[in-house]
């Protein structure tokens, strides 16, 4: 195997953790958000 | 022609600080199994695509088969349901889609000078969902009862009558929501912290800019449809009743559910088909993009807008005139940015020094045939007209010209105006511009006669039809079989380049001007941007 893209000693790395993370928290929210309105509001 | 070709480019790239590839790609198999280099992935992501266009065509030529006279002669109503339901599945979710992402994956990081994608392990997480996500869908023609014939729209209560192929359907439409949720998490995180120094958002290439806005669509409605099928799948087998009117739920609810992901679905397969062709019509104008500015806006307005629209779908299920009223209205306003988009095309070609070389036809025919569908969108808006079409023939035809005429063009675009700078080879300019008129006519043939029939009243998802639609219905089959085979071409050319292509230029449209051809050779290293480039 190829040695890993050289993103993952970059400086950047924290920053681009935590952005991954907010939109993964978007994107379940997203999926959770409309399970709940159709669930409890319909 | 010839003049695009800039013989005087150095044949290796000034940029000689940026050489950390000292091995090259590694080999054999387990190269693309466990790669995490954004180039491979986009590579793998792209054949898919093309693999599934080829599965998903075959499904539309037995359709037009089976239409090419009236009466049943090929395949049972059952079955031919399901070439529909398939053929609409596989083609958005395992072709057009895969293969914008393809090109993100290639170009982005490219085009802001970043060494990769800003999670690379999780890259090759989100391709290799697909393959069994694709398997998934295809064993549901293995099942008891067979696959489910229930349109790719999978409204309810169709969906709680069918066999447990309707089961593996939901679990691959998760495991494709989840793939596209991952590479959109990968795309915006790349766009937003891995940019070069200097490479300020509004510096950066339009394509990328489409794709950030399309990434932010995927995280907001990829979920929802998720939800949508997972209700299904609970209904069907865990007693709840969200869609059954039976326990108190209500079927409507699910087109309101599925609609809010599938209008802005179009604009998630419509905004990097723009992507594509703001990089190409500039480069063979030789001139910038024309309003670069007003463009992002009117990307951004178009992603905002599409949330606001989704019951233009729904005309017909019986919702208050108020309702109907706004929903036409808020459909409408739409044309105001795409206006502006297709504006600002025409107004990059003007007095630019234009040549027409195979992406460019492709851009061009992109131009006015997605502005052909577009226009037909606005017809369908109409409510009093909706009405009479919902349902038919016309609605087929529109939404291929969006889809064929829009994004599969603006995808072959893109493939030809990069193909020299991804493999360092050349292909057949005079066959791919013979690929491109074939595809240009026979898609006419096809879909343009539909207009016709669906004016008529042939309503769609139907394997048998009155006599009275049968010349239109031949006309439309012989472009389709046509169209078919012209694809076969462009896999032959595609193939043919990567064995005997000539070497292809570093720069090899003169009029493209961004860093994969300005501080790149061809062919690429493994790595690049390693040391990110200065963008003044
Ligand atoms: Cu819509």
């Amino acid at each position: 195997m190829d040695k890993l893209a050289p993103v993952m000693d970059d400086p950047r790395r924290k920053d681009n953790i935590r952005t991954g993370i907010i939109l993964a928290l978007l994107a379940a929210a997203s999926f959770f958000g409309f399970f709940a309105k159709v669930y409890f509001f319909r | 022609m010839s003049a695009v070709i800039d013989n005087h480019a150095p044949a290796h790239g000034h940029d000689s600080h940026d050489h950390g590839d000292h091995h090259g790609a590694p080999h054999g198999l387990m190269r693309w199994v466990t790669t995490t280099n954004h180039k491979d992935i986009g590579t793998m992501y792209l054949w898919f695509s093309f693999i599934m266009f080829l599965v998903g065509g075959v499904m539309a030529l037995t359709i037009r088969a089976e239409l090419f006279e009236p009466g049943l002669q090929i395949v049972s109503p059952e079955f031919f349901n399901t070439m529909t339901t398939y053929h609409g599945l596989i083609m958005v979710f395992g072709a057009i889609m895969p293969a914008f992402v393809g090109f993100a994956n290639w170009l982005i990081p490219l085009m802001i000078g970043a060494p990769d994608m800003a999670f690379p392990r999780m890259n090759n997480w989100s391709f290799w969902l697909l393959p069994p996500a694709g398997i998934l869908l295809m064993s549901s023609f293995l099942l008891p009862g067979g696959a489910a014939g229930v349109g790719w729209t999978m409204y309810a209560p169709l969906t709680s009558q069918m066999g447990p192929g309707m089961d593996t359907t939901i679990f691959a439409v998760h495991l494709l929501g989840m793939s596209s949720i991952m590479g959109s998490i990968n795309i915006i995180t790349t766009i937003l912290n891995m940019r070069a120094p200097g490479m300020t958002m509004m510096k950066m290439p339009m394509f990328v800019w489409t794709w950030l806005i399309t990434a932010y669509l995927l995280i907001a409605v990829m979920p929802v449809l998720a939800g949508a099928v997972t209700m299904t799948l609970t209904d069907r087998h865990f007693g709840t009743s969200f869609f059954n009117a039976a326990g108190g739920g209500d079927p409507v609810l699910y087109q309101h559910i599925f609609w809010f992901f599938g209008h802005p679905e179009v604009y998630i397969i419509a905004i990097p088909a723009f992507g594509v062709v703001s990089q190409v019509i500039p480069a063979f104008s030789r001139k910038p993009l024309f309003g670069y500015a007003s463009m992002v806006y009117a990307t951004s307005s178009i992603a905002i807008l599409s949330f606001i629209v989704w019951a233009h779908h729904m005309y017909t299920v019986g919702m208050p005139v108020a309702g109907q009223l706004y929903f036409m209205y808020a459909t409408m306003l739409i044309a105001v940015p795409t206006g502006v988009k297709v504006f600002n095309w025409v107004a990059t070609m003007w007095k630019g020094s234009l040549t027409f070389e195979t992406p460019m036809l492709f851009a061009l025919g992109f131009l006015f045939l997605f502005t052909l569908g577009g226009f037909t969108g606005l017809v369908l808006s109409l409510v009093p007209v909706d009405v009479q079409l919902q349902d038919t023939y016309y609605v087929v035809a529109h939404f291929h010209y969006v889809m064929v005429a829009g994004a599969l063009f603006s995808a072959f675009a893109g493939v030809y105006f990069w193909f020299p700078k991804w493999t360092g080879k050349m292909y057949d300019e005079k066959l791919g511009k013979i690929h491109f008129w074939l595809t240009l006519v026979f898609f006419n043939m096809i879909f343009f006669v539909q207009h016709f029939l669906g004016l008529a009243g042939m309503p769609r998802r139907i394997p048998d039809y009155n006599p009275q639609f049968t010349e239109f219905n031949q006309i439309s089959t012989i472009g389709a079989f046509g169209f078919g085979l012209s694809q076969l071409l462009f896999l032959y050319i595609l193939l043919k380049a990567i064995k005997s292509g000539k070497p292809a230029e570093q720069k090899q449209w003169d009029g493209a001007d961004t860093l994969e051809w300005t501080h790149l050779p061809t062919p690429m290293p493994y790595h690049t941007f390693e040391n990110p480039p200065t963008v003044k």
